[in-house]
């Protein structure tokens, strides 16, 4: 194994340990590093896939997959065009842009009840 | 003047300037050394020493024994210094193709980490004669001003380059200006002090050996 | 609840949704080296941005900076913020309007005076009165004084904008500058490359919305977070270079197994730019990945800086000439040096007076 994804690998494993002991864990931009020809195959097959992934369509799609790590996530960010803008390994329990922001979720109960009062409107007059 | 400015006036105009300087100032010394020439010896020369000055040119460099007895730490220093020196010069590979595009000579390069070591060795030997020079009663007499300046002049560019190579003191650009602007410091005043012997020492060992030869002396 | 007029508001009326926008954040914050702690903040802060107006001026330009940023058939991320900005004057891409663009121009710089944020690609001409680029009948340099009046900060964009550029190169024809050569009262970011990395270019506009300062600046005026290091520092093929493995030629086996490219004139150590991290083309590659030495395209003067193609260590200028001359000299003056010591040998020994002993018991 190269040196830079040994140390990659390192850098992950000490965030870990701090995810387990104080619930902070960090995450690792790999856009912004000089990996050699082989390292990202490298970090992948050491990684594997675990059980959950997850697509998110927004500006272009997002995937989040846990691999077979626990608590360490592959998250590429692409555009509508399908390019890769921004990839990473975030070490969390559940990264964050999954959790639906709570603004979101004061509009959408407003939402609901608007539509709820507009049927019963309707559905008056049906009976 | 920003940084950039003055890494491409180092490898531009300074160095045809400090290039002129050099090989101008070279040329008159080597005319004004053979046209004062020397007197004739009118003696009869002993028989079988015809190549004495020119054996004398290489057996100089071997260290003689007796001399070693009487001053080891010079010959340690000097010996130290003069090889990593030129060791540092020719064999590293940024070097080397300074020299092919130049003189159009090029020739295989050590690995980089092996000329920074042997470099390092080089400017510590350097270092550790100025307090050698200072400290020793015969040699502290003997120092002028022309001994430090040269002393200055050949430890620059050995100490800037190593600095450059490691990115450390001053940031990149500006550390390698300083770099070869401290070689054409070497090159500018190379003909007008003592680090002239850089191409004397050929004409001193000649004239004297082929002396001792003609004295029948041993060289 | 975020101002309609806010940078939020809009793209939300755009149909980006909030986790849209919060990727969009993640991925400014990992343009700028941030942690992602900082994701909030930077969201909060873009939320309520109110929309800046921004003048942008072409100059003597190959209209090179424009194209690598207007991608507009082909909508990415980074040109979201350009969405998002109110951009008020583009000549380029207003030409059609005409002189109805030039009264927009006009109102933006009365309207949001002391406010807007001027973008200048191109270097300005001096000789002749600045002939050699005019706009509307104006020369770049009047538009250029006019404009920076009630700009609250310039952003310098291309290396012509900061340091000349290819117009400034020798023989300098039309005596091209650079915008920080004019402009001595207002704060400039310069953003080289030829042309700048696009992200690079939204990085520093996200910077100003979200702190609503300049960035930190190194000693040419570029943000630090993009040219704080150079190319060789973050080179991938830095290994190869440690180890002495140089490509000698275009194509042989070093240059097939991915060997360094310092031999064949790679710039990388004295050039500071974001190409080895950040890349270009959404990340794809740049130069060296290619197989092409980096050519040092950010710095000042790299088209007067020697050959793309010999190595740093070479000089930019021939040195042959000088050697011959000073050689020439060196002869003549030796010479003549020679000839003159010869005169003094042969007069000290005709002047010469003999001595016997008889002499010198006198």
């Amino acid at each position: 194994m190269s040196t830079n994804a040994a140390a990659l690998l390192h850098e992950i494993a000490a965030l870990l340990d701090s995810l387990a002991r104080t619930g902070e864990g960090g995450s690792v931009q790999l856009n912004g590093l000089p990996l050699l020809p082989g390292d990202y195959e490298v970090l992948q097959e050491e990684l594997g896939e675990g059980e959950l992934s997850a697509e998110l369509e927004a500006l272009g799609r997002t995937q989040l997959r846990e691999t077979a790590l626990h608590g360490v996530w592959w998250v590429t960010h692409r555009n509508s065009v399908h390019e890769i803008v921004a990839e990473s390994i975030e070490v969390t329990r559940c990264p964050a842009i999954l959790q639906t922001p709570a603004e979101d979720v004061t509009e959408s109960a407003r939402l609901l009840r608007e539509r709820l009062q507009a049927t019963s409107k309707t559905g008056d007059r049906n009976g | 003047m920003s940084d950039m400015d003055l890494l491409l006036w180092a490898r531009g105009p300074g160095l045809q300037i400090a290039l002129a300087i050099f090989i101008g100032g070279m040329l008159i010394k080597l005319f004004e050394i053979f046209s004062l020439g020397r007197s004739k010896d009118l003696s009869v020369p002993r028989p079988g020493n015809a190549a004495a000055g020119w054996k004398t040119i290489v057996i100089r460099s071997i260290p003689k024994p007796v001399l070693m007895k009487r001053t080891l730490p010079t010959y340690i220093m000097g010996y130290t210094f003069h090889i990593g020196f030129f060791v540092a010069l020719l064999f590293l590979a940024p070097h080397i193709q300074l020299f092919r595009r130049t003189v159009g000579l090029g020739w295989p390069a050590l690995p980089g980490q092996l000329v920074d070591g042997i470099s390092l060795v080089a400017i510590l030997a350097l270092l550790l004669m100025l307090p050698y020079r200072l400290y020793h009663p015969v040699k502290r007499f003997l120092s002028t001003f022309d001994d430090h300046a040269s002393w200055a002049l050949a430890l620059a560019p050995l100490l800037s380059g190593y600095l450059a190579f490691h990115h450390l003191l001053l940031p990149y650009t500006l550390m390698l200006a300083v770099h070869i602007l401290s070689v054409e410091l070497l090159l500018v005043f190379m003909p007008f002090t003592k680090l002239v012997h850089s191409m004397t020492l050929f004409i001193s060992r000649w004239y004297n050996g082929d002396a001792l030869g003609h004295k029948g002396a041993r060289l | 609840m975020a101002d309609e007029n806010s940078l939020g508001a809009i793209l939300r009326a755009q149909g980006v949704s909030r986790r849209g926008f919060l990727k969009f954040c993640g991925a400014m914050a990992a343009l700028m080296a941030l942690p992602p702690s900082m994701v909030p903040v930077i969201a909060a802060a873009l939320d309520k941005a109110p929309r800046p107006s921004v003048i942008w001026l072409s100059f003597q330009e190959c209209t090179g900076c424009t194209e690598s940023l207007t991608r507009s058939h082909t909508p990415t991320l980074e040109a979201l913020i350009f969405d998002a900005i109110s951009l008020d004057y583009h000549h380029t891409l207003q030409a059609a309007s005409g002189e109805a663009a030039e009264a927009a121009r006009a109102k933006a710089m009365k309207d949001f005076f002391g406010k807007y944020l001027l973008v200048v690609d191109g270097s300005i001409p001096l000789k002749d009165g600045g002939v050699y680029s005019t706009i509307a009948g104006m020369s770049n340099l009047d538009m250029l004084q006019e404009a920076a009046k009630g700009a609250a900060a310039i952003v310098a964009v291309g290396t012509c904008a900061a340091f000349g550029g290819i117009p400034h190169a020798n023989p300098n024809p039309t005596g091209a500058v650079a915008v920080s050569d004019i402009i001595k009262d207002k704060p400039i970011i310069n953003v080289p490359g030829c042309p700048p990395i696009p992200v690079v270019i939204t990085g520093v506009l996200a910077h100003y919305l979200t702190f609503g300062a300049l960035p930190e600046l190194d000693g040419l005026g570029r943000p630090k977070m993009f040219y704080g290091e150079s190319i060789h520092d973050r080179c991938y093929r830095r290994p190869f270079y440690d180890q002495g493995k140089f490509a000698k030629t275009f194509d042989d086996e070093g240059a097939r197994n991915g060997w360094c490219l310092f031999e064949l004139g790679c710039k990388g150590p004295t050039t500071f730019n974001a190409c080895a991290t950040t890349k270009w083309n959404q990340g794809t590659s740049f130069p060296i990945e290619s197989g092409h030495g980096c050519l040092g395209c950010s710095e000042p003067n790299f088209w007067d800086a020697g050959s793309f193609y010999k190595a740093l260590s070479v000089p930019i200028t021939p040195v042959g000439k000088a050697a011959a001359i000073a050689a020439a000299a060196g002869i003549a003056g030796g010479a003549a040096i020679a000839i003159h010591n010869r005169h003094v040998k042969a007069a000290a020994k005709t002047g010469h007076q003999t001595v016997t002993a008889n002499d010198l018991e006198k």
